[in-house]
């Protein structure tokens, strides 16, 4: 009995050491008011490579860390829409996070919404405070766009995309989103299984936001493939953007020598490519290209390609891409955007808040950098240097 | 100085310690008999000149602990599962980790031999102890592990005896293991061993769980899809001590394994039905001659193993946390994006000799040989649909051989013990690549030299200390030099990874206490790894780890009836890369700790025992251990609000058990808990892992002098 007291003893002490462990719960944050700009950018090296979103009350200068960021988990996209900032990270099931920030600028996540089913989201187009689209990336998903209130963070609608689905296309990318009057227009891409162009044609679905259903799925073969995902809301390179005169145009890769990349247009009121306008890329700046960041009045930069072997894939091992002026209406391109300027990968973001400047990155292998181009003198000067990593969105919300 | 110069230095080296310790030995045979006192096989093994942990599994085949239980309770391991039992298991050795880490079962590799040779499952009681080997791996275990070595000595008792034992515990697992062994006659004998183990693993997690709108609910709901079953029958007959052998056996075996696949790597996207199952079927034949004219031993292992694994990805559905489908996909699978039902089937042939000779007391001469040759084939009629072509048809072949020649010496009357050895590696691998649909022939030939040498001195009767030091290699796997046929794409260039091992240890025995001191340093470099890519990847050697640790073991025996053990592993795991091309200034990160490893682990418990209960007629005991794991951060510690960090929080997990055995039945009957508090425990992050589990076992041992 001697034994079994003693052990009593030691066990019931060690519970009781034990039980008194627990760490106290942390007090909820409160909203401020002094964080004006949003940033995410990514960090670290493989493999542990993550995303961080951050605040700052002034415009970043010199050298700007993560030390007060929030910490994602994976790669992912940034959309701002009205002073919130929407995160969604790559990886099953999709989920969209809605952000904004607390008293001492801490990041703090308000709500999200989450679809099983769906592997991750990319495109996000907002139209109001209660209505707003989220495109799911292909890899065998359900064929569906989500329709979504931004404000509650609660999924409205679903539109079934099955109808645009095409034999052959084993996945298929939703790419890049605008709206116009009652329609979303979505570009979308299909991908063989062997993970070739099924066809040589930039399609756009036009989707009818009354009924949410898909109205049909226009296809141009002038140029190659939608490639991009940015909307106005995000900050990468878009396929479909809308000018001011509610035209819209779309951008599509070049597959080699079939088909240049190039730009095509949906005129105001139409919901059909215009055969009437196009914008050989290759021609007007002289090598493939990808992407458009517009910026008003026609004007847009694009990446143009100095690394064939790289093109469109990037792996960003080498920067191979320059920033290049095009003017959409008089389909002409102006030009190297600054000599000074180093190659960037694909990653590269632009960002624009007011009339005088555009603000882009510079992603390189080894360094990142936000530059800003004044508008009016076309100066560009260097307004910060990354620590971590590539941004993958930059705005000023306030 | 030439590339071969090393070589030569080694082999120098190895001849002159080989001949200097035959000279010296014809004098001071007696006097080293005096210093190196004949102790049991884990005295010898712990005083060997390698840094080896061994442990002794016989005290547990009353209780329901598993291996990982009794592994994870070790100085400097750390292993990591995503579920309970059938779990996936990583294991971590003095920083060293995953396909760098090798397993063994008596010696003889079990690479390529699937799940059902997983040491995650493996009865306790078909084991005789583990020797877990970090830094130099002897040439007996030929393999190309860069630092850490796994064998798990089967149990093998030379008198007749059955052992029998059930279990039952939550989450509904069962085992069921039987053990047996029969002499016929003075030299002949059968043995076999069976097991039938299964388990629901339908413990309560929090799970996010989005309803029509999207918005997350966090459910307390039951895992519904993580059933694991476990078959094996083996059996051996075999002829001992005869005049040409000490033993021969020929041992047949037939294992299976069925695990559902329950959800993705941070346990977010709940999979319904996906599901993988792996058999093998295998003949092994081993042939042991020692003391052949009192110098030589011959240790002879051949095997062949058919190995056939199905894994299936075929539902449209898409399943919700509740096990409800909520969706369909319009192609695909949960997993894949073309879904799966791949068939694979292996071919692994083991051929392992061992010579050892004495040309004196004072030394030994090793030489070993391991070669293995396997090809692997598969069949997928799902990928033949979704791609038009059947990507996995195409063999893969891959032969290895590893040659060891090793020097073991005794010095200063036996007070200094050194044991040397000259490695070889090579590898050829022959398989294919996709060019769009079709496949091109790839094929690629490594080899390498290591080499280790490791050091034991006697301080006095009751204290040690060792040394060592390994240039260790680790030769690409198929996948990494072939890829997937899918997404990874080949890298016949890629060379073996490499490290450079050093351990110091101090050891001090006597009656009352168990110490160890020690201290590793691993500088590891041409470390394979698959960057991220948007689509296709392919692995790479780039990344350089430098590790520095210290590890503690302390057990002390303070009354008869009562053993406290207690253990601290510190381990520094340093990024030596500098990494250019993806975006980031990897000068940031350089010297930065690795992060998602954990680095500061340590255990204590004890056991208590009585052996006069019941009148004298049983033995009772009881245990306890607690094992904690530091937090860690899944990402750079340098990057992000510390308050906002993704991390995987810090771990105590108290076991408690108690058994009790009746000598003349041979009866006894276990009651375990694990996870005592039902503390919320994750090894991977957001990974959670089965709260308090109750498990009782019922053992049967009968023997026969």
């Amino acid at each position: 009995m001697k034994i079994s007291r003693s052990l009593l003893t030691l066990t019931a002490a060690t519970s009781i050491f034990l039980v008194g462990c627990d760490k106290p719960e942390p007090t909820p944050p409160t909203k401020g008011e002094a964080t004006t700009y949003a940033m995410m950018v990514s960090g670290g090296v493989f493999p542990n490579q993550t995303s961080y979103f951050s605040g700052f009350e002034n415009l970043p200068t010199g050298t700007v860390g993560t030390e007060n960021a929030a910490e994602l988990t994976g790669s992912g996209i940034m959309h701002s829409y009205k002073g919130f900032h929407y995160l969604t990270t790559f990886g099953a099931p999709a989920t969209l996070r809605k952000y904004d920030f607390d008293e001492n600028g801490r990041p703090r996540e308000l709500s999200s919404f989450v679809v099983q089913g769906l592997k991750t989201f990319g495109a996000v187009d907002f139209i109001s405070d209660t209505e707003a689209y989220a495109a799911s990336n292909g890899f065998g998903g359900v064929p569906k766009l989500v329709k979504f209130n931004p404000t509650t963070m609660q999924i409205t609608a679903t539109i079934d995309l099955t109808s645009i689905q095409k034999p052959g296309g084993k996945d298929v990318f939703y790419l890049g989103m605008t709206h116009r009057d009652d329609y979303v227009f979505m570009g979308v891409n299909y991908q063989t299984a062997s993970f070739s162009n099924l066809g040589d044609s930039v399609y756009v679905a036009v989707i009818n936001r009354t009924t949410n259903k898909v109205d049909k799925l226009i296809a141009d073969g002038r140029c190659g493939i939608i490639w991009n995902s940015g909307t106005t809301s995000g900050f990468g390179p878009s396929s479909i953007v809308l000018d001011e005169n509610k035209d819209i145009y779309v951008t599509g890769t070049s597959n080699q020598a079939k088909v240049p990349s190039g730009v095509v247009r949906i005129k105001n009121g139409q919901t059909t490519f215009d055969p009437d306008y196009f914008l050989n890329l290759n021609q007007a700046v002289g090598a493939d290209c990808q992407g458009l960041f517009y910026y008003g009045n026609g004007r847009a930069l694009t990446l143009k390609s100095e690394d064939p072997a790289n093109y469109p894939f990037d792996d960003s091992k080498t920067a191979g891409y320059r920033y290049f002026k095009v003017d959409l209406y008089k389909k002409t391109s102006q030009g190297d955007l600054s000599a000074t300027l180093p190659k960037v990968s694909s990653a590269a973001i632009t960002t624009k808040w007011d009339a005088s400047k555009l603000y882009l990155s510079v992603p390189t292998p080894t360094t990142n950098a936000m530059y800003s181009l004044d508008l009016s003198s076309g100066a560009i000067n260097k307004e910060f240097d990354l620590s971590a990593g590539v941004c993958n969105g930059f705005v000023k919300f306030k | 100085m030439s590339r071969h110069a090393p070589k030569k230095l080694i082999c120098l080296v190895l001849a002159i310690q080989t001949l200097c310790a035959v000279a010296q030995d014809s004098t001071k045979t007696n006097q080293l008999q005096e210093v190196v006192v004949k102790s049991s096989v884990l005295q010898t093994l712990r005083k060997s000149p390698l840094n080896i942990l061994v442990i002794d599994t016989k005290a547990y085949y009353q209780t329901n602990l598993n291996s990982l239980d009794i592994l994870k309770r070790s100085s400097g391991v750390n292993i990591r599962t995503n579920g309970a039992y059938g779990a996936n298991a990583e294991f971590f050795l003095n920083g060293i980790r995953g396909k760098q880490i090798k397993f063994f079962v008596d010696g003889n590799p079990v690479d390529n031999l699937g799940d059902t040779q997983g040491i995650n499952i493996v009865p306790i009681q078909q084991t005789e102890r583990f020797e877990v080997y970090k830094g130099v791996i002897p040439i007996e275990l030929g393999t190309d592990a860069l630092g850490g070595a796994i064998n798990i000595v089967t149990r093998r008792e030379t008198k007749d005896f059955v052992d029998f034992s059930a279990s039952y515990g939550s989450f509904n697992t069962t085992k069921n293991n039987l053990q047996f062994r029969k002499g016929l006659g003075e030299h002949f004998y059968v043995m076999g061993t069976a097991s039938l183990n299964h388990a629901d693993n339908d413990y309560r997690i929090e799970a996010e769980v989005p309803d029509e709108f999207g918005t997350v609910a966090i459910k307390r709901v039951r895992r519904f899809h993580d059933q694991f079953d476990f078959t094996n029958v083996k059996l051996e007959t075999g002829l001992r001590h005869v005049k040409w052998a000490d033993a021969v056996s020929v041992q047949v075996q037939y294992a299976q394994t069925r695990s559902d696949l329950q959800h993705n790597f941070i346990m977010r996207q709940p999979y319904g039905e996906a599901s993988y199952t792996d058999r093998l079927r295998g003949i092994t034949l081993t042939y042991q001659n020692f003391d052949l004219a009192g110098k030589l031993d011959i240790n002879t292992y051949l095997s062949f193993n058919q190995t056939r694994n199905v894994f299936t990805d075929t539902t449209l559905n898409v399943y919700n946390w509740e096990g409800r489908v909520v969706d369909r996909r319009y192609s695909g699978g949960e997993i894949s994006t073309g879904g799966n039902w791949l068939t694979t089937e292996s071919g692994v042939f083991n051929a392992r000799q061992v010579l050892t000779y004495r040309p004196g007391e004072k030394v030994k001469i090793s030489l070993a040989n391991t070669f293995q040759a396997f090809r692997r084939r598969g069949e997928d009629p799902f990928a033949l649909e979704f791609y038009g072509a059947d990507f996995f048809g195409q063999p893969q072949v891959m032969r290895k051989n590893v040659a060891g020649l090793s020097v073991e010496s005794q010095w200063w009357d036996g007070k200094l013990v050194n044991l040397t050895s000259l490695k070889h590696f090579y590898g050829s691998y022959s398989g294919n690549k996709r060019d769009d649909l079709t496949f091109v022939p790839v094929s690629q030939t490594i080899d390498q030299w290591g080499a280790n040498t490791a050091f034991t001195y006697f301080l006095s009767q009751n204290v040690f200390a060792k040394a060592s030091y390994e240039k260790a290699t680790r030769l690409p796997d198929e996948t990494e030099s072939f890829g997937d046929l899918r997404l990874v794409r080949p890298n016949p260039a890629l060379l073996p990874e490499r490290s450079d091992n050093v351990n110091l240890n101090l050891i001090f025995r006597n009656e009352l206490i168990d110490a160890e001191l020690s201290g590793f340093f691993r500088n590891v470099e041409n470390i394979i790894y698959l960057p991220p890519a948007a689509f296709y990847a392919q692995y790479l050697n780039a990344l350089r780890v430098q590790i520095r640790g210290v590890e503690s073991a302390v057990k002390i025996h303070p009354r008869p009836w009562l053993d406290l053990d207690a253990n601290v592993t510190f381990q520094d795991l340093r990024n030596r890369s500098l990494l250019e091309g993806y975006g980031t200034n990897s000068q940031r990160y350089f010297g930065a700790r690795m992060p998602n490893v954990p680095y500061l682990f340590a255990n204590g418990g004890f056991t208590a025992r009585s052996d006069s209960v019941l009148q004298k007629s049983a033995h009772i005991q009881l245990y306890w251990n607690a094992g904690f794991v530091h937090d860690y951060y899944l990402y750079w510690a340098i990057d992000g609000d510390p308050n906002l960090k993704n991390r995987i929080p810090s771990q105590f997990v108290n076991h408690l058990g108690a058994s009790i055995f009746h000598y003349k039945s041979g009866v006894s009957l276990a009651f375990d808990v694990n996870n005592l508090f039902d503390r919320r425990i994750y090894d991977n992050f957001k990974v959670q892992l089965p709260g308090r589990a109750y498990s009782v076992k019922l053992r049967i041992y009968q023997t026969k002098p």
